[in-house]
């Protein structure tokens, strides 16, 4: 199984309750797993490292999670989840003693509405998106090559290009058969939606990274960011 | 205040979609989840535009304080410098410090009474008529009821021309009050080494020129002996030839050198007696009285003469030739005592 991708119907097997071979699909994933620990903690031998028990843990949690549905291979999920967890690791780990070993977190994350509790957290009180929407987001966003470290510095700042930008995204998504075309040509329509929107060619094509993620965020199931869009374009009437 | 939910979170920092459809990067803090709402603290540019608009503020602010503080400061130092020094020797003796305004800032005993006597507070602050006033009668009323001679000794700068003219109405108005008795000598000096002589000497300004002049003209007096002697005595060496007649003592000294007490020079002067406090300092032969009030040089007519006999040496009261006005002066003839009684009626 090394190397090779896990089907869904295996992983939907395990996920079901056949531990053979849940405990298969993680045996012959842990070379790649310590591949993406090495990756992320710069160390050649894993084995014995927090991480790399972080990194399987997180293995067992994406089978679990793993849903068809998505149309998101299963490597690619499970990659994203355990990279998430050795981030999240790494930084409970900063805040807290560096000499405490992971044995010594076994109560786990904070809750999130103790958190809610502490005034300085700096979190808002509202429902958490889900972080297979997140995934599902990063994941087609990677279809084009694109990365969200990358958009920052690309995402409009004045606000006539960004309402430019919204009403193109808005054509995009309202459409979900021109939507699914672009995700399986894994190209924008530049052309089809200058056209429907009476707008330059170059324009759109222009802002095309921007108006393609947001499309997939109002085609994501994250509810806050679309309540964002929404409420945006009714104070430009768009 | 700002929301916006985390759409990627890495060990520095987190991607967060704002409520204002931005994607911003923001430092990532501790608890912050993927998928999460926070607040963004937008306002960090606030403080920058702040701080942009409050520098050249502060930098202004700071310069002004700078500038004002260096008036303040500079203006302070001149109006405490010492711009002249007088002395006011009647045994016990004091000698002031005044600034440009010709007001005390500095007050100090010469001798042992006059520093058992001196409270320095009472006498800064004080314009240094108010100040020698306040002495003569903190004197009266310390025992020293008969206050007779008093020399008040000025060194201030060459180019000054308000002490002098100050000096001189002093020396017309002093000693006219009522029972009072004293009798005013005032000299001064432009040269500022008579100041430090008498430092290193332990002597008044005014004793120092006194030792000059007796030094110009072979005279006992030294530093060591002059503070024994009785200031009526000195005074006389201020007339040279024991007269007290302030206009004589100022044209002997004129005509005798044309010197001064501290440099032979033109430095030390004394004033003349005459009110008008004129420049009969100047024509010196010509003007050596004949008479021997030895006043009025100016106003030779009889009537004049009648009625300005210099029984007082400031020749202000001619129009009063009373007994009382007559004590109080200094005597016009050599003698010094009253003989200038007969004078009034030929």
């Amino acid at each position: 199984m090394n190397g090779q991708p896990i089907s869904e119907e295996t992983v939907l097997l395990a996920q079901e309750g056949d531990v053979q071979l849940r405990e298969n699909i993680i045996a012959g994933s842990i070379p790649w797993v310590k591949k993406l620990v090495r990756k992320h903690t710069f160390m050649i031998y894993v084995e014995n490292t927090d991480e790399f028990s972080i990194a399987l843990d997180a293995l067992n949690t994406a089978i679990d999670r793993f849903s068809a549905e998505k149309q998101i291979p299963f490597r690619t999920y499970a990659s994203i989840i355990i990279r998430n967890r050795l981030i999240d690791w790494n930084r409970q780990r900063s805040t807290v003693s560096r000499e405490q070993s992971f044995s010594d977190l076994d109560t786990g994350p904070i809750p999130y509405e103790d958190r809610l509790e502490d005034s300085t957290s700096g979190i808002a009180f509202a429902d958490i998106e889900s972080e297979d929407s997140m995934i599902e987001v990063e994941y087609r966003l990677s279809l084009f090559g694109l990365k969200l470290d990358g958009l920052v510095d690309h995402f409009p700042k004045q606000r006539p290009t960004l309402l430019f930008c919204v009403r193109a995204a808005r054509v995009l998504s309202d459409d979900p058969a021109l939507f699914e075309k672009t995700l399986e040509a894994r190209r924008l329509p530049v052309s089809e939606i200058a056209r429907r929107m009476g707008e330059p060619v170059k324009r759109v094509d222009k802002h095309r990274s921007c108006i393609l993620l947001l499309a997939i965020l109002l085609q994501s199931d994250l509810f806050l960011i679309r309540s964002y869009v929404a409420i945006l374009e009714k104070e430009a009437k768009l | 205040m700002n929301r916006g939910v985390v759409l990627s979170v890495d060990d520095a920092s987190a991607i967060v979609f704002t409520s204002e459809c931005r994607l911003v990067k923001v430092s990532s803090r501790k608890g912050v989840v993927l998928g999460q709402e926070i607040i963004i603290e937008t306002p960090k540019a606030k403080p920058r535009t702040e701080s942009r608009m409050l520098r050249p503020l502060l930098a202004f602010a700071a310069a002004l304080f700078a500038v004002i503080a260096g008036v303040v400061i500079s203006q302070s130092i001149l109006t405490t410098r010492t711009y002249a020094v007088l002395s006011v020797d009647v045994n016990p003796s004091l000698q002031f410090s005044l600034n440009k305004d010709l007001i005390v800032t500095d007050v100090q005993a010469l001798n042992a009474d006059a520093g058992r006597l001196l409270i320095k507070e009472k006498y800064k602050g004080l314009t240094w008529e108010e100040a020698v006033d306040a002495w003569l009668i903190c004197l009266e009323e310390n025992g020293y009821e008969e206050v007779g001679d008093v020399l008040i000794s000025a060194v201030m700068p060459e180019k000054d021309a308000l002490l002098k003219t100050q000096l001189m109405l002093f020396k017309e108005t002093a000693g006219q009050g009522e029972g009072s008795k004293a009798q005013i000598h005032i000299i001064y000096s432009n040269d500022g080494n008579v100041s430090k002589s008498a430092q290193d000497n332990g002597l008044s300004v005014g004793m120092q020129m006194l030792v000059n002049q007796s030094a110009a003209q072979r005279g006992p007096w030294t530093a060591d002996n002059i503070k024994a002697t009785p200031l009526g005595e000195l005074v006389r060496l201020l007339a040279q030839d024991g007269q007290m007649d302030q206009t004589r003592i100022t044209v002997n000294h004129t005509t005798h050198n044309g010197n001064d007490e501290t440099d032979p020079g033109d430095t030390t002067k004394v004033i003349p007696s005459n009110p008008s406090g004129s420049k009969e300092t100047q024509p010196t032969e010509k003007t050596i009285p004949s008479n021997p009030s030895g006043s009025k040089e100016t106003r030779p007519t009889e009537e004049t003469t009648e009625k300005t006999i210099p029984s007082n040496p400031s020749g202000s009261r001619q129009t009063q030739p009373t007994e009382e006005t007559t004590e109080k002066t200094i005597p016009s003839n050599p003698s010094g005592s009253k003989e200038t009684k007969p004078s009034k009626n030929p």
